[in-house]
């Protein structure tokens, strides 16, 4: 192509503005990702006045949380404020390779809830998006126990 | 009195004379502008790199580390960016008015050529990494994974067939295999690519991490490949079909020119508003049995005269033999006008223009619109003096040009193209034109450049078979 005599050599030209456009993606989505929570943690509930908890068992069910590939709502069981048991009530997938995953990861997931006894859970390496999706959804259902 | 009054009234009656027709000037082709294709590639480069970041952001490293993960990611990346080279290959061919005036068809093609093997390439590469990803990850076998991904997953199926669609339009398109197979039938085959793409566009936004929850990376994506969509409607058929239909051109006369060669005078409407360079051509579809699904190529060897326009042909094959047999009143519909052998694409005063063969046609109309002054020095190389093909016209040029003509007689063999810087001793202060077929066309411009003529002064038109 002619434009051999235009200061700029044009396949230099290229290369910036390439590298241009992928630190544009790059910072815009590190700008906004470190706005939004992370994926690894959950809103931690306030601190609040220690409230007398009755002593009997309570459940609730998580809002369904969409995950990308597919949606999941989680169960908790607790008596006062501690967590008893946790388990999927829904989970649906856009294929079947997400439902073998996401089956995979919830094992993980529930036992780390009891041992943390909070929705404030280590993320199951593979299955990120699952993991958020259960996290949230466990918020949301020890939110509505005012936990 | 009766009788004035009758007379009066009876000339009134009659149809008033016929108003005569200014003919217009003819709109003057509009200028290149190689600022504008700048930008685009700018534009383009980044866009590449945009969706680089894409591939790269929409991953994490543990994702990496889990098993299948990295050769997933790198599925991902290959597809984004062999997805967008593809289609900057289709924008490539789309023939946007504003880049073929610059880069020319022929530019554009050979651009196309070049850049074909990455986007097949990264495709492929996308296609084999991601199921062994997934294979890892699902703890299966290719071949199985293969088969799931293609026949359970969305929109998989139907991306599945569109990929082994583009490896058999890669596989034909290889030279040594392209050679062997009827040009019409290839060029079918090649069409089918706009199909695979896209039958594959839906698997992209249905299962890529950089899409699925991003909708916003969605919105872009669509609209990069609506645009493109778009770009190919309107330039590809939209405009050579209101042209076509604007002017009407159908065949009034076919005669003989020389042994081999003839000259088709056509007649169109509104023809001054055809705004041509001398030297360009047209993709030619004539609407009659056994022509009408094909286009070729020919240049005007004259500039428009409205109402007629000129173009002249050499028979080498079937389809320019029929040529030769169009029968007047024939309709035709046109593509075009493509090509930068042009006057507009001159940065020196004087120019010499080199013609072998069939290459006159193109040279011949250049000619014309050379201004006076320019002093061209015309060469046309022929095998036998019968070949010589609008030796008048070309002579009457050139001489109200103050130019002048020389004639190289003789077979390949027994003509030395050096001989040119002793015809033409200030050919290297001059912008040099030059048409033929390949073999020609490659053999000039070799010795041009050994003889000192610098490259951006040197333009080729290619008369490809």
């Amino acid at each position: 192509m002619r434009g051999g005599r235009h200061p700029l050599k044009t396949s230099h030209a290229l290369l910036a503005a390439t590298s241009a456009g992928f630190a544009a993606v790059l910072s815009v989505h590190v700008a906004t990702s470190s706005g939004r929570n992370t994926p690894t943690t959950s809103t931690a509930p306030p601190p609040s006045t220690p409230t007398s908890f009755s002593t009997a068992t309570r459940s609730a069910t998580g809002a369904d949380e969409q995950f990308g590939y597919g949606s999941i709502s989680v169960n908790v069981t607790v008596q006062g404020t501690r967590i008893l048991a946790v388990s999927v009530a829904n989970l649906q997938t856009l294929e079947s390779f997400s439902q073998s995953l996401s089956s995979q990861a919830i094992p993980q997931l529930t036992s780390e809830a009891l041992s943390a006894q909070s929705s404030n859970i280590q993320s199951v390496s593979g299955a990120s998006y699952t993991s958020a999706g259960f996290a949230q959804s466990l918020q949301s259902a020890l939110g509505q126990l005012g936990i | 009195m009766g009788a004035p009054v009758t007379t009066l009234a009876a000339s009134t009656r009659r149809a008033p004379p016929a108003r005569r027709r200014r003919t217009q000037a003819p709109l003057p082709p509009p200028a290149p502008r190689p600022g504008i294709l700048r930008v685009a590639l700018l534009i383009l480069a980044l866009g590449f790199g945009a969706t680089l970041a894409l591939a790269v952001t929409a991953t994490t490293w543990s994702q990496i580390r889990a098993p299948g993960g990295a050769l997933t990611f790198v599925g991902n990346l290959t597809g984004l960016a062999g997805t967008y080279l593809a289609l900057v290959m289709v924008l490539l061919v789309s023939r946007v008015p504003v880049v073929e005036r610059v880069l020319g068809q022929d530019g554009l093609l050979r651009w196309h050529r070049t850049l074909a093997p990455w986007p097949i390439s990264l495709i492929v590469a996308h296609v084999v990494f991601l199921t062994i990803g997934y294979a890892q990850a699902a703890k299966t076998g290719f071949w199985r994974e293969f088969g799931v991904l293609a026949t359970t997953f969305p929109d998989m199926l139907p991306a599945t067939v569109g990929f082994f669609m583009m490896v058999a339009v890669a596989v034909v398109s290889i030279r040594a295999i392209r050679r062997r197979i009827p040009r019409e039938r290839w060029w079918a085959l090649h069409l089918l690519m706009y199909l695979a793409l896209g039958i594959s566009f839906a698997h992209v936004i249905a299962l890529g991490p950089s899409f699925v929850g991003h909708p916003l990376t969605r919105l872009l994506w669509s609209l990069f490949w609506l645009a493109t969509a778009g770009l190919v409607l309107a330039y590809r058929i939209g405009l050579p079909f209101v042209r076509s239909m604007r002017h009407r051109l159908e065949v009034v006369e076919v005669r003989e020119e020389a042994p081999g060669v003839v000259t088709v005078v056509c007649r169109g409407r509104r023809l001054e508003r055809l705004a041509v360079s001398g030297g360009q051509f047209f993709e030619w579809r004539f609407l009659t049995r056994g022509m009408w699904w094909q286009a070729h190529p020919f240049s005007l060897s004259a500039l428009p005269r409205p109402p007629h326009l000129r173009l002249t042909v050499k028979v080498v094959g079937d389809f320019t033999a029929r040529v030769a047999t169009l029968r007047p009143g024939t309709r035709i519909a046109i593509e075009g006008p493509y090509g930068v052998f042009t006057t507009q694409h001159r940065d020196r005063q004087k120019a010499m223009l080199i013609a072998g063969g069939v290459g006159v046609t193109a040279v011949r109309s250049l000619l014309e619109d050379l201004p006076r002054g320019c002093e061209p020095v015309i060469v046309l190389r022929v095998s036998r003096s019968e070949d010589l093909v609008f030796h008048k016209e070309v002579t009457e040029l050139a001489r109200q040009r103050k130019g002048r003509v020389h004639e190289l007689v003789g077979a390949r063999s027994e003509v030395d193209l050096r001989s040119l810087i002793d015809l033409v001793p200030d050919m290297r202060q001059r912008d040099v034109f030059v048409a033929g077929p390949e073999l020609f066309v490659h053999d000039v411009c070799t010795t041009l450049a050994r003889l000192g003529v610098p490259r951006d002064a040197t333009h080729a038109e290619v008369y490809s078979l």
